[in-house]
């Protein structure tokens, strides 16, 4: 095992832990120790299941970008959607629960198989370009370019980044095959007890880019999912909720 | 006259271009009458006291912080503004125009920024910060349309007021809104009508409707001797009457409307010089004149022990006291109700009667932007309108309720100098009211009725702004009930039966009684329900 890699598989994690946990404690807890003195509702609440359908829909679907800015909409969405999707799928590496659960309502091993490189590989695609589709959006749009600054294009090529080398180890790479080796790797980390990963140049590449990314969450606009349950969109709709009658 | 009529420009032609004016600064002495503990400083502390002024928003205000870092710049509002529309200064784009804010804050406050510097565009705070602050945080009328448009629901009028309140700690604010301010602190409403005027101007009113109507409306208030000229608040009534104090000056007719209905009504209410004044400028840019002006109106209505504070056609004055009294200065011994609210409670319950036919023009309805987005005021004004008038249109839906275009000039910024941006401002609204040819556009907020009527001008559009309750006024069926009135003190002595609970009584005067005593409808409505056998 080189220095390089040694580095990114073996120290690195543990960076990326305390700092990705740390940091978003940090941050939320920043937000939840400052007052909020005035209701800063936009839209009140007609019902209880109203108000709960909303929040739920905009979460899952982003109407607010439907109705209001459709271009944004077709990259957005599909991004969060296969980003969700891949998330999942990953979620495989560190915990048998969801093997467990597709097991129990009928998959076979080879039907897990199936299902993750179908739907991961679609995902894989959808993912990539719609990250083209904000890129050039970002570029290319008049209104979004002026406002951009050097960072808001680096989240998106980093992004990019990670997700050649993701689709790349899913279509023509070996570690992907074999997952076991994979999670005995990651179960390594967790025990503190560090061994080398599967060995491959673009998951080392890999790695490192998402590790970087998980660290930079807390503390760039990459949190926006959390901020989200803060604004006044949706955190205040849930106190109005306990209001209305 | 025709070739004219073609060469002339078509002001909706006109493409947009950057505005470059900009507020005048407020003299030193009305900074002193702010409740708001301000500091004039020299130019070169001013960056250092802002950054320190800055520091205590963001340990008081959530919003703000959550705001500063949660914006992914995707520019889905960028659209939405209507100073942007009018202007295309890429500055006006919401998510840019609080980018002014959130790069100070990055540089100062924030891990990323202190890393990454222009990265991330991080920017240091001067004197050159505080300018564009200056233009374009006065560029926002604060009326939060970019806020539904916003997927995450950040609000650029939050920080709006948040930079404002920074600039003015250090000394830099609008001349406009600081003498206004000092006018309500020091005189008791914006406009400065000392109690005299205010008084004779309510007179006014009720002569106003005696000529037009015939209908003798009682002074909403008493006076010790007939002859006095200044009367005071009723102790004791059971509402009071706050209007805008653009309604005793300039709006007359609204302020009309609203004491028909109140006669209509038969309620037993009250104004007084003391809450003479709905509007708060507090909101537009600090809190603590916010929570001061407020107070104002609890203490006043305290005072009088009435039962009910209704609010007249104002928007932002609705917003902020339907927000936040009872939580900054509560707790209330009296209900709030706008106006609106009342009135239609009022027509349902048959207590207003209304002659549609009287409103033959094409209405329609601007929603001011505070009603739409910030205080859940819309249905209302339309089962109102629709009682109303006879030709009452939508405009485009996109452009109304929640989507309402702002006036242009809200949010403070209705000011002479700043004409050039309110009328690029008032682009969008002016087009959705050209769309549907209204001949009367119905405008429920004093500031909105000053802007707009500007607006119709500057954009050639034949149309008449005025208010919900203007048209209220002059719908209202009290003529036909004085008449009746009439024939009933003749007949007084006849046995009258009560037609809402089918008493009978031996004279009208007795059937009034009951009436005041078993309905609540006053004496002199008692003709509502009193029959002559």
């Amino acid at each position: 095992m080189s220095i390089i890699s040694f580095f990114i598989t073996n120290l690195l994690p543990y960076f990326t832990i305390v700092i990705f946990i740390g940091g978003l404690i940090y941050r939320i807890q920043g937000w939840i120790n400052t007052p909020l003195p005035m209701p800063l509702s936009v839209t009140y609440p007609k019902s209880r299941i109203d108000q709960i359908s909303k929040i739920v829909k905009e979460i899952l679907l982003f109407p607010s970008l439907i109705k209001n800015d459709r271009n944004l909409w077709i990259g957005a969405w599909p991004f969060h959607a296969a980003l969700a999707i891949i998330i999942l799928g990953h979620s495989r590496l560190f915990t048998t629960i969801p093997d467990k659960i597709l097991f129990t309502i009928g998959f076979t091993p080879t039907g897990i198989k199936a299902l993750s490189t179908i739907l991961g590989g679609i995902a894989g695609i959808v993912i990539m370009f719609s990250l083209m589709y904000l890129l050039a959006r970002r570029f290319t749009e008049m209104t979004v370019r002026n406002m951009s600054n050097p960072m808001d294009y680096l989240i998106l090529i980093w992004l990019l980044g990670i997700v050649i080398a993701g689709n790349y180890m899913h279509f023509y790479n070996a570690p992907y095959t074999d997952i076991a080796e994979m999670r005995t790797y990651l179960k390594s980390i967790f025990i503190l007890e560090p061994i080398a990963p599967p060995e491959s140049i673009v998951l080392l590449i890999h790695m490192f880019l998402v590790q970087i990314l998980l660290i930079s969450l807390p503390f760039t606009k990459l949190i926006h999912p959390i901020g989200i349950f803060f604004t006044q969109g949706i955190k205040n709709s849930l106190v109005l909720l306990r209001n209305v009658k | 006259m025709k070739n004219e009529d073609e060469n002339e420009i078509n002001p909706f032609k006109v493409s947009p271009s950057p505005s470059t004016s900009t507020p005048f600064s407020s003299p030193p002495e009305f900074f002193k009458e702010l409740i708001l503990k301000t500091e004039i400083v020299s130019d070169a502390e001013k960056p250092h006291k802002a950054l320190e002024a800055m520091e205590d928003i963001l340990n008081e205000r959530q919003s703000i912080r959550v705001y500063m870092d949660t914006c992914t710049k995707c520019g889905a509002c960028a659209e939405s503004c209507h100073y942007y529309l009018g202007t295309n200064d890429p500055y006006n784009m919401p998510a840019h125009r609080v980018d002014l804010f959130r790069k100070v804050y990055k540089k100062h406050f924030s891990i990323e920024g202190k890393l990454l510097g222009p990265l991330v565009g991080a920017e240091k705070m001067d004197s050159s910060v505080l300018e564009e602050w200056y233009k374009y945080f006065y560029s926002c009328s604060e009326c939060r349309r970019c806020s539904v448009f916003c997927p995450f629901g950040i609000d650029t009028a939050e920080v709006t007021m948040a930079a404002r309140e920074i600039m003015l700690r250090v000394g830099i604010g609008t001349k406009y809104a600081n003498e206004i301010i000092s006018k309500v602190h020091k005189i008791g409403n914006n406009l400065g009508i000392p109690e005299l005027a205010f008084w004779s101007n309510i007179e006014f009113c009720i002569e106003e409707i005696k000529d037009i109507m015939g209908v003798s409306v009682n002074l909403p208030g008493t006076k010790k001797n007939p002859t006095d000229e200044i009367a005071q608040a009723k102790i004791g009534a059971e509402i009071l009457y706050v209007p805008p104090s653009a309604d005793l000056f300039v709006n007359i007719d609204t302020q009309i409307g609203a004491m028909l209905i109140f006669h209509a009504a038969g309620a037993d209410y009250t104004m007084s010089h003391s809450a003479s004044e709905a509007s708060n400028f507090g909101l537009f840019q600090d809190y603590a004149d916010l929570k001061a002006i407020n107070k104002r109106i609890v203490d006043e209505a305290h005072r009088l022990g009435v039962k009910k504070v209704i609010f007249g056609e104002c928007g932002h004055a609705w917003r902020a006291f339907k927000n936040i009294t009872e939580k900054w200065n509560g707790p209330l011994n009296f209900e709030i109700e706008h106006i609106f609210q009342y009135t239609e409670r009022l027509i349902r319950l048959g207590k207003i009667n209304l002659d549609k036919t009287q409103i033959t023009q094409l209405v329609t309805l601007h929603d001011p932007c505070n009603y739409a987005r910030g205080s859940d005021l819309l249905d209302p004004q339309r089962y109102i309108l629709n009682q109303t008038a006879t030709n009452f249109i939508e405009m485009d839906p996109k452009k109304t309720r929640e989507n309402t275009f702002c006036c242009g000039g809200g949010g403070g910024m209705l000011m002479d100098e700043l004409m050039d941006l309110r009328m690029k401002g008032a682009k969008p609204r002016a087009e959705a009211v050209r769309d549907v040819n209204a001949e009367y556009l119905a405008a429920p907020c004093a500031i909105c009725k000053a802007q707009l009527r500007l607006a119709m001008d500057h954009y050639k559009l034949n149309t008449e702004v005025g208010g919900v309750l203007d048209l209220v006024g002059k719908a209202i069926k009290i003529n036909k009930m004085d008449v009746s009135k009439d024939i009933s003190s003749k007949e007084s002595n006849k046995k009258t039966k009560c037609s809402l609970c089918d008493k009978e009584f031996q004279s009208y005067d007795e059937c009034a009684n009951h009436t005041e005593k078993s309905h609540e409808i006053s004496k002199n409505q008692a003709d509502m329900c009193c029959e002559p056998q």
